[in-house]
């Protein structure tokens, strides 16, 4: 946990709290952007971006928000910027009621996905889908949290988060049908 | 409540958002529909799978690699002078260092009986006991209540050190103790009460052999040519504010130590390290830093200016910030006591 008056000395120029203040966050930084890119090299290189991003825009942070949804913000932001710049993403229809339809019981009988096949489905979500999934789920962020993170409404995250699950479940049925094992 | 109602508040489940009639509410209808339990496992494994993902961990430190970086960035993002200078010092601090810095001019112009002299190290060590017999008899604040010599030098190490006042007495007991009885010092600190009868006991001696040790500046309690003349001070300043006395008296002008009697603002360093001032001679300043021994540490490069303002010490101590004004533009320097170097920086 991030103490408000390390981040109060920061602010106010002690450059020794904000590189202990960068170590703090450092790891959940790099893990948002790990799960964002897909791969290491990007995921070092975000991070990076972003942790320069934090150290020359620390007097801009206020502390009405939450400062680990502060750094969220600017390490999702680089993330999909520097997503979008280099691949495109395939758009699964989104209304594509999943978990309703045609899985029978037999689905049911492989007890659990293997975490590469899980790895792989997340980054076929579309960009918001896949950081709101990020942030529930690496960040163990909160719905206000995501939305305070993402600046989206609260209800639009709760949508983001319910389609981006029956993707990848319907991800991951086609995954286990085809033997798909990456 | 319809199945589409039902998978909304599966999901808040999942995600642990619901309240707890909405689970009642979510268990109460998947008791009764089979196909919605069906999707709400498919779901719950799921979501369990998710929270299952590696927490990854960078290989290496992400912040070590862009140090250098930042480092470099830091000279453009230096805080104002006001900010590092208050963060620093608190008005708090502030006003008793300032009232320390006052009192021990008074001291060192002064001709107190108390003040410390190489020359008449008997009569201040009689005095020190003198002293010392006063303060046991009310050991639990006798520093502040002796004389105003006294009172001024506790409340100078105060403000430097922000050391309580009550190892004081401890302090005096045990160097007292010291110069009678070397093996009085050990049981001193635990028992300050038990230690100042233990100096009743010792005290006479004190007035057979009554010169302080020469080496006394540099033992562990070297308050012991301390405690008579100024009451609880520390360890680090004792040395230097007899050598500074000395000084002060034999030659004047030609110390750099002079400085302190002089009205130059001084700047100490945090941990006490350092004491900087600006120097102004005839047509430029300089900033000059000496140690605790007044020795001239350091002394810029003389600055043909206005002013030299806004001296500040970094945290560690190990930088010197400060700002020249030649009545049109001003410059940033630092001066690095590690390197010993001065640098002007572009802000």
């Amino acid at each position: 946990m991030i103490e408000q008056e390390q981040i109060k000395q920061a602010q106010a120029g002690d450059s020794e709290a904000l590189v202990t203040l960068l170590r703090a966050i450092e790891t959940h930084v790099y893990r948002t952007a790990y799960y964002i890119l897909g791969n290491e090299q990007d995921a070092l290189d975000a991070s990076q971006e972003a942790l320069i991003r934090v150290y020359t825009k620390i007097n801009t942070y206020e502390e009405k928000a939450l400062f680990k949804t502060w750094v969220q913000r600017i390490v999702t932001n680089i993330c999909i910027d520097k997503f979008r710049r280099t691949k495109t993403t395939v758009s699964i229809d989104e209304h594509n009621m999943v978990f309703t339809t045609e899985h029978n019981v037999e689905d049911d009988i492989i007890s659990s996905y293997v975490a590469k096949d899980i790895q792989e489905a997340i980054k076929k979500l579309p960009d918001h889908h896949r950081t709101v999934v990020v942030l529930r789920y690496l960040q163990d962020f909160s719905y206000n949290e995501i939305a305070e993170s993402l600046d989206l409404p609260l209800n639009t995250v709760k949508s983001y988060l319910f389609r981006a699950r029956q993707q990848l479940y319907s991800l991951l049925q086609d995954y286990q049908k085809g033997g798909v094992r990456g | 409540m319809n199945c589409q109602e039902v998978l909304d508040l599966m999901q808040k489940y999942v995600d642990q958002e619901h309240t707890n009639s909405e689970y009642a509410e979510m268990s109460e209808h998947l008791h009764r529909c089979p196909s919605c339990t069906a999707i709400f496992e498919r779901l719950k494994r799921l979501s369990d799978e998710l929270e299952q993902l590696p927490k990854v961990v960078p290989a290496y430190s992400i912040v070590d690699t862009i140090l250098p970086k930042l480092e470099r960035m830091n000279l453009l993002y230096q805080p104002t002078w006001k900010e590092r200078f208050m963060e620093r010092f608190p008005y708090k601090t502030l006003g008793s260092l300032a009232a320390g810095i006052i009192l021990l001019l008074v001291i060192l112009n002064s001709d107190l009986p108390g003040s410390m002299n190489s020359a008449d190290s008997e009569k201040s060590a009689l005095h020190m006991e003198s002293m010392n017999r006063d303060t046991a008899g009310n050991n639990l604040a006798p520093a502040q209540e002796d004389g105003s010599d006294n009172k001024a030098k506790v409340e100078f190490s105060e403000s430097v050190t922000e050391s309580p006042t009550t190892p004081a007495p401890t302090a005096e007991m045990e160097s007292a103790g010291e110069t009678t009885d070397a093996e009085a010092t050990d049981s001193s600190a635990a028992d300050p009460v038990g230690e100042a009868k233990l100096f009743k006991a010792t005290s006479p001696p004190a007035t057979k052999k009554p010169t302080p040790k020469p080496a006394a500046a540099s033992t562990p309690e070297p308050q012991a040519t301390e405690a008579g003349g100024y009451g609880g001070a520390t360890v680090d300043e004792e040395p230097a504010v007899q050598e500074e006395n000395n000084n002060a008296e034999l030659a004047p002008s030609q110390s750099p130590s002079a400085v302190l009697t002089t009205d130059a603002e001084q700047f100490p360093s945090g941990d006490g390290a350092y004491i900087a001032y600006v120097r102004q001679n005839e047509t430029s300043q300089e900033v000059v830093i000496v140690n605790q021994q007044f020795e001239p540490v350091f002394t810029s490069f003389a600055k043909e200016v206005e002013q030299i303002l806004n001296i500040v010490w970094s945290e560690e101590s190990k930088v010197l910030w400060f700002d020249t004004f030649d009545g049109q533009t001003t410059r940033h320097y630092s001066v690095d006591l590690v390197k010993l170097q001065e640098s002007e920086h572009v802000r």
